[in-house]
């Protein structure tokens, strides 16, 4: 017999954001501009400059990469405090996680779908935050946890400074995730001294129409 | 308030003495209510402290004691107000259970515990705090039912019978219950069971999902170290319950042996040293935030050793590995003296002084902080074997 109830009289640990701004799953890519005129999210991929400018929603044009490189989809954008969050997804991604003096391989399992990547930025910058601990939890439609566990630091040529991990979520339809990013630890100037000083925690939603973010290649 | 004519403690005391005798034909115990119902008699010769189960579990030469394989939490609502009467038939439900079931893993081990919720439904101050987060990435739900009671036996279904008995107590509701197991083997059936990808699995002989055994002689208190010792909880001990996510294809996939092996003990960890037959494998000395320095990771029972006092480790680990939604969990229970001591060795595995150093933080490279994902927190206490069912009620279990 096997009956997982959960334990009664629970607390939820934290409340869901007031409004999540969902965003649709909807194949969007960037084109990378070296202009700034217009202020585009961190959410930038496949183009040699890494983006830091102030975060936006998702609403923007979609275009393809101009060097046909994978594209990628907002998911959610949020800000708490003087911190910005945006979760992204790509392509599932090979990448290299940082131990002591080496770089340990990750590489993605043939069942997962997507690279999820979360930026942290400051709110009123746009820097790009670095050295704290995201964790993340995904839920699916189905209930079921997809991913529990660290977002990992990292830097790409195209994305810049992030945290992400190769996820499998499975089937389309609503997702949640329960985000947790501690202060970063990261030496500042005095302008910045006592800024970003909260753990962060808070839920979104996004939707997830099942289908791999980039293009083929 | 009609006082009744023996307190139910006297008459334990009382009983305690004719059992050692073995003339004992059956106790009356009168309640508030004026009526009398025949609560049966305990069963001989079982320890005073619930929580002492080593005595019937079977050792190797190094004092290793093997675990019970199947284990059970039940956790239950206060079903009405609670009252004598409904206080004598848990209490003659646990008897009989342990009247038809030898006291050990051939028949069932229980140890009942309560939390901080019933102790404000009594109105009196609770001995154990409510749950809160122990680690700054974590988000558990914080959970207080009234009572759980933690089954353990190699055979399922004695847990069975055990659990039947249990739910046809009035006065509990049934509101949640989990399941799993711990033993050569059974990770990897377990493993089966979830259907995890290829070649995230443990070794076949595993007795736990992430690879390694747990709960040799020196890695755990002494049931003796985690009893209260004074106040009017003497006796008992408390019970810490957290379910934990395993993110187990991480795991596996991105580690090989010897990093595994590392990340669960420390850097400079052997296969050699793991397979070593002993009473335990003593971690590295080296302190966390130096191993940080040098290796650029930490190991887990390296920085749990930190909270060890006068080398030995201040909680009583007894948990096994299952499934919730088709995840990977471990249910960890926890024995210690106090909560605080749980606090302690969790804060421990924090391992704070090492975050922030060459790439550790209070998860990545930090032990097995980053495979694990702590779903749920609750506290309980163990009262001794003869105030185990609804301890401080009034009438009943004298404070």
């Amino acid at each position: 017999m096997r009956v997982p109830l959960r334990m009664h009289r629970s607390r939820a640990r934290i409340e869901p954001v007031g409004e999540n701004r969902l965003t649709t799953s909807k194949f969007r890519t960037k084109l990378c501009l070296a202009v700034s005129l217009i202020a585009f999210t961190a959410f930038v991929a496949g183009c040699g400059k890494a983006s830091e400018t102030a975060p936006t929603t998702s609403s923007e044009h979609e275009m393809p990469m101009a060097d046909g490189s994978m594209g990628m989809t907002s998911l959610f954008d949020e800000t708490i405090g003087d911190v910005s969050i945006g979760m992204s997804a790509m392509d599932p991604e090979r990448f290299f996680v940082s131990v002591g003096a080496e770089q340990r391989e990750h590489k993605p399992a043939p069942d997962d779908d997507i690279h999820l990547m979360a930026t942290l930025s400051d709110s009123e910058s746009g820097i790009r935050l670095p050295d704290a601990a995201v964790t993340v939890r995904v839920t699916g439609p189905d209930g079921k946890v997809a991913y529990d566990g660290p977002l990992y630091p990292m830097i790409g040529r195209g994305m810049g400074m992030h945290y992400g991990e190769n996820v499998s979520l499975g089937r389309a339809g609503r997702y949640t995730a329960e985000f947790v990013a501690t202060p970063p630890r990261i030496g500042r100037h005095a302008d910045s001294e006592g800024a970003w000083s909260q753990t962060i925690r808070f839920q979104a939603g996004f939707d997830w129409d099942g289908a791999s973010v980039g293009s083929e290649s | 308030m009609t006082q009744p004519e023996f307190t139910r403690r006297r008459l334990l005391v009382a009983a305690a003495g004719v059992v050692a005798s073995g003339g004992v034909v059956g106790i009356l115990a009168r309640g508030g209510d004026g009526d009398a119902v025949r609560l049966p008699p305990l069963a001989r010769g079982l320890p005073e402290a619930q929580v002492a189960w080593n005595q019937t579990l079977a050792r190797d030469r190094f004092g290793n004691r093997r675990a019970p394989k199947h284990h059970r939490l039940l956790s239950f609502d206060l079903a009405g107000d609670p009252g004598v009467d409904k206080a004598r038939r848990l209490e003659a439900a646990l008897r009989g259970i342990e009247r038809d079931l030898p006291y050990g893993p051939a028949g069932v081990l229980t140890a009942v515990g309560w939390g901080p919720s019933w102790f404000d439904r009594l109105g009196i101050e609770s001995p154990v705090p409510e749950p809160v987060p122990l680690a700054d990435t974590e988000l558990p739900q914080l959970e207080d039912p009234a009572a759980v009671i933690h089954l353990a036996s190699d055979e399922v279904s004695r847990l069975d019978v055990a659990q039947r008995r249990l739910e046809s107590a009035p006065g509990l509701e049934l509101v949640g219950l989990r399941n799993g197991s711990i033993g050569r083997g059974l990770a990897r059936r377990l493993a089966r069971r979830l259907e995890l990808p290829p070649g995230v699995e443990p070794p076949a002989d595993s007795p736990m999902l992430m690879g390694f055994e747990s709960g040799r002689r020196e890695t755990q208190a002494r049931e003796s170290d985690i009893l209260v010792r004074s106040g009017p909880w003497t006796g008992s001990t408390t019970m810490h319950v957290s379910e934990i996510a395993l993110t187990l294809t991480s795991w596996y996939r991105s580690l090989n042996d010897q990093d595994r092996i590392g990340r669960m003990f420390g850097p400079g960890v052997t296969r050699t040293d793991v397979d070593r037959p002993g009473p335990g494998l003593t971690p590295p000395s080296q302190a966390p935030a130096e191993s940080a320095r040098r290796h650029g990771f930490i190991g887990h029972a390296q920085a749990a050793a930190q909270a060890r006092r006068n080398g030995r480790p201040i909680i009583l680990r007894r948990d096994f590995d299952g499934e919730v939604d088709g995840q990977a969990v471990t249910h960890f229970v926890s024995y210690q003296e106090s909560i605080a001591d749980f606090v302690a060795t969790q804060a421990a595995m924090n391992a704070d002084t090492a975050v922030g150093i060459n790439g550790v933080d209070q998860v990545i490279n930090n032990g097995i902080n980053e495979w694990l994902s702590v779903r749920s927190r609750a506290n309980f206490l163990v009262p001794p074997r003869s105030r185990r069912s609804f301890p401080g009620l009034a009438g009943w279990d004298q404070l």
